[in-house]
């Protein structure tokens, strides 16, 4: 579904993306680990042309992307979750759900919010629907963004660290409307630092390092049979905290 | 808001002040002045001028005032033995600067009117002119009949100001004012259709600008061209008239009018 | 109170609000054209289009960098002309239809670092959530960075407003009708400048000072809305 060849990003001197093969198949639920500066925001980024890579290709259902040109139409078949939420603070949560749908896809207003209201209700919002963003806690503004990302009806959503801006009690609201988007079978990949998510949902995960995609496999051989040592390291700190 | 109805309110007193200011001080001790008395300045005779009346008054290479008006301050100064001080002004502020004692005289080509006379003093004559219209040469206007639907000029305060106001609804033209320079250009341009000002002032433009603009109504107004002064400076009319009397007729009168009007219009 | 009772007449002070009603209009309309050139020339400079950064270089640098007063006169004089030499039609220019052109142009070089800056202020963040519901880039500006850079922009456009007023009083030079020019009209009729230039200060300040009061009273609301 999304396909990434030998992409490659630099930030100065720094190599945040260094020569990247990544595959991600429908269905799958992919968790990228790795240290904070490992390239790893940077690559989910690049998989939503929100970074534009020096090298390398990118393909969404077999089209490749070209860079230098407007490709909303291939890239809204994903959507993306960013760690600061990113809501529009002056539109109300609905009309932050709908948005997209009218403007970019023309789906008339009463069927965009009809669609906006069911997912409100899916991330449990239902009532916040005429708040605006600055009177929601941080939970509530991640799961409007994720309904922000469902409405546009994605083939797969991204993740970029979701739960890190949050106070540690709302992390449990998101992660399981995310853990119930996965149990419905949708394709999801999400950077994160919650290995106990990671372990329980993820069908495969990714360790990056440096740029690189140091070690992959399922939950089972990444977290109790690591192979590299810079992974064991890894994992050996977050055990000690 | 507080603030707003103080400001107002100091504003309501400057008014007062201002209004008081500008009537003419109640006669009486008059008679004991001398025409030197009557004079801002000791030994300086003060006159405002607009400097863009060619051959009236202009500006030369130099930035210094020259024309047939600072000429003759020139002389009036002469005769009364004091200095000369031309004080560049537009022409709009004059009368007021006069009526407010800001200059000591008012020489810039001034016709008398009944409304003039009421704020300030006027001289003798010492010639006479007549307003006219003038236009483009480019534009395809002949005659005031043409002007229907355009637009004409003349300067703030003017006697041509007041009869192009007068003249409008026959002639269906709309008006505004315009500095005579901004207005000779304008003319060109096509921005304005037509222009009312002093004949010699129109024939000096038309002489400097070959070919560009005509005269399409001559005569207009038959005006008196007189100097004013304040109401408190009697006596300084009076020694003026004295040399006018002299002055006007004689062949340096004439000589002067030939410096400055045929050299203009060859 | 003689000059007064001469001079504010009931007639020559409806002359005068006529000129202030003239400033007014002058002033809003150029402020809607200036806005309108000034958000062209706002995107234009950040566009990544090399020419059309030029010309908005060139735009703003030549308004800022000469006077007003020369502008007008340059547009008053040289409308009928341009026309003439484009379309073979001279066009009779109405001062205050001039003037407006004159300020709005003005206005919008001016303006146009303001809207750059207030839209360069919203968060990054904002354009890539735009981008990835699928919104293009003028409907991004659109719906969401306009609406968030109108808060930021509010207290110097409404200065500017304020500017626009004071600064409409440079028509009076090419005889357009508004409040300084009626102050001047009645000056010259009735020989005494000093009542309606005070006339005109007083209605002057009536007008601003109203809108600093009421832009200070809907920053305070938009701030609660924060």
């Amino acid at each position: 579904m999304i396909k990434a060849v030998n992409l490659c990003k630099t930030f100065g001197k720094i190599k945040a993306v260094d020569n990247v093969n990544l595959e991600i198949n429908q269905g799958e639920v992919i968790c990228i680990i790795g240290p904070s500066g490992s390239g790893k925001s940077t690559l989910i980024r690049c998989l939503h042309g929100l970074e534009t890579p020096e090298s390398g290709e990118l393909y969404i259902d077999d089209k490749k992307i070209d860079f230098s040109k407007n490709n909303s139409k291939e890239l809204s078949k994903i959507g993306f979750v960013f760690q600061s939420f990113n809501l529009f603070p002056h539109k109300t949560v609905l009309e932050n759900l709908t948005l997209g749908p009218i403007k970019a896809f023309g789906v008339s207003q009463k069927d965009a919010e009809e669609t906006g209201r069911k997912l409100l209700a899916r991330v449990g919002l239902a009532d916040k629907e005429n708040s605006y963003p600055s009177q929601l806690s941080g939970g509530q503004k991640q799961r409007v963004a994720i309904a922000r990302a469902l409405c546009q009806n994605p083939e797969a959503i991204l993740f970029d660290e979701p739960t890190s801006a949050l106070d540690p009690e709302m992390i449990g609201e998101v992660l399981n409307v995310m853990k119930e988007l996965a149990d419905e079978g949708m394709t999801l990949a999400v950077v994160t630092h919650e290995m106990g998510f990671a372990k329980k949902v993820a069908t495969r995960v990714i360790f990056v390092d440096s740029g690189k995609i140091v070690e992959e496999g399922t939950p089972d051989q990444i977290f109790e049979n690591p192979q590299s040592p810079r992974l064991k390291e890894f994992l050996s700190q977050i055990i000690h905290m | 808001m507080k603030k707003l109805l103080a400001l107002l309110l100091a504003f309501a007193m400057i008014f007062a002040m201002a209004a008081c200011g500008s009537q003419p001080a109640a006669g009486g001790d008059t008679a004991e002045k001398t025409w030197e008395d009557e004079l801002g300045t000791k030994g300086l005779l003060r006159v405002g001028m607009a400097a863009d009346y060619p051959p009236y008054e202009s500006y030369d290479a130099n930035g210094n005032v020259v024309g047939l008006d600072p000429d003759f301050a020139e002389l009036m100064a002469d005769y009364l033995g004091v200095e000369l001080e031309i004080v560049p002004m537009s022409f709009d502020t004059i009368v007021s600067a006069v009526a407010a004692g800001t200059v000591d005289m008012g020489l810039s080509c001034f016709s008398y009117t009944e409304e003039r006379a009421a704020a300030v003093l006027f001289t003798d004559t010492y010639m006479t002119s007549t307003q006219v219209c003038f236009a483009s040469t480019q534009h395809g206007i002949n005659s005031l009949e043409d002007l229907k639907g355009g637009l004409v000029a003349a300067g703030n305060g003017t006697t041509g100001y007041y009869l192009m106001e007068e003249l409008a609804p026959t002639y269906g033209y709309d008006y505004q004012t315009s500095e005579i320079a901004i207005m000779a250009e304008a003319l060109k341009a096509g921005t304005l259709q037509a222009g009312i000002t002093e004949q010699c002032v129109a024939d000096s433009y038309i002489a400097a600008n070959p070919g560009d603009f005509k005269i399409i109504a001559n005569d207009m107004t038959v005006e008196e061209i007189k100097a004013i002064a304040n109401f408190n400076s009697p006596k300084l009319v009076e020694k003026i008239n004295e040399f006018l009397a002299d002055f006007v007729g004689s062949e340096a009168y004439d000589e002067l009018l030939v410096k400055w009007f045929e050299q203009e219009l060859e | 109170m003689n000059a007064i009772e001469r001079i504010l007449t009931p007639e020559n002070l409806k002359f005068m609000l006529l000129g202030a009603k003239y400033s007014l209009l002058i002033a809003i309309f150029a402020l809607i054209g200036g806005s309108v050139l000034g958000l062209l020339a706002a995107v234009a400079k950040m566009s990544k289009i090399k020419p059309a950064r030029i010309i908005a270089n060139i735009y703003v640098e030549v308004i800022r960098g000469t006077p007003m007063m020369l502008q007008i006169l340059v547009l008053y004089l040289c409308g009928p002309v341009i026309t003439k030499a484009l379309f073979n039609f001279v066009f009779t220019p109405n001062p205050v239809l001039v003037g407006i052109i004159a300020i709005a142009i003005n206005s919008g070089a001016y303006s146009s670092e303001l809207f750059r800056s207030a839209i360069q202020s919203v968060d990054k963040g904002q354009w890539e959530a735009a981008q990835t519901i699928g919104l293009s880039y003028t409907q991004t500006m659109k719906e969401i960075i306009i609406p968030q850079a109108f808060k930021r922009i509010l207290p110097p456009y409404i200065n500017e407003f304020i500017v626009l007023i004071k600064d409409s009083s440079l028509l009076a030079n090419i005889g357009a009708v508004e409040l300084l020019h009626s102050a001047q009209v009645i000056g010259a009729k009735f020989y005494n400048y000093l009542v309606p230039l005070l006339c005109a200060t007083v209605m002057y300040l009536v007008v601003t000072l109203f809108i600093s009061f009421c832009a200070r009273k809907l920053e305070r609301r938009l701030a609660e809305s924060d």
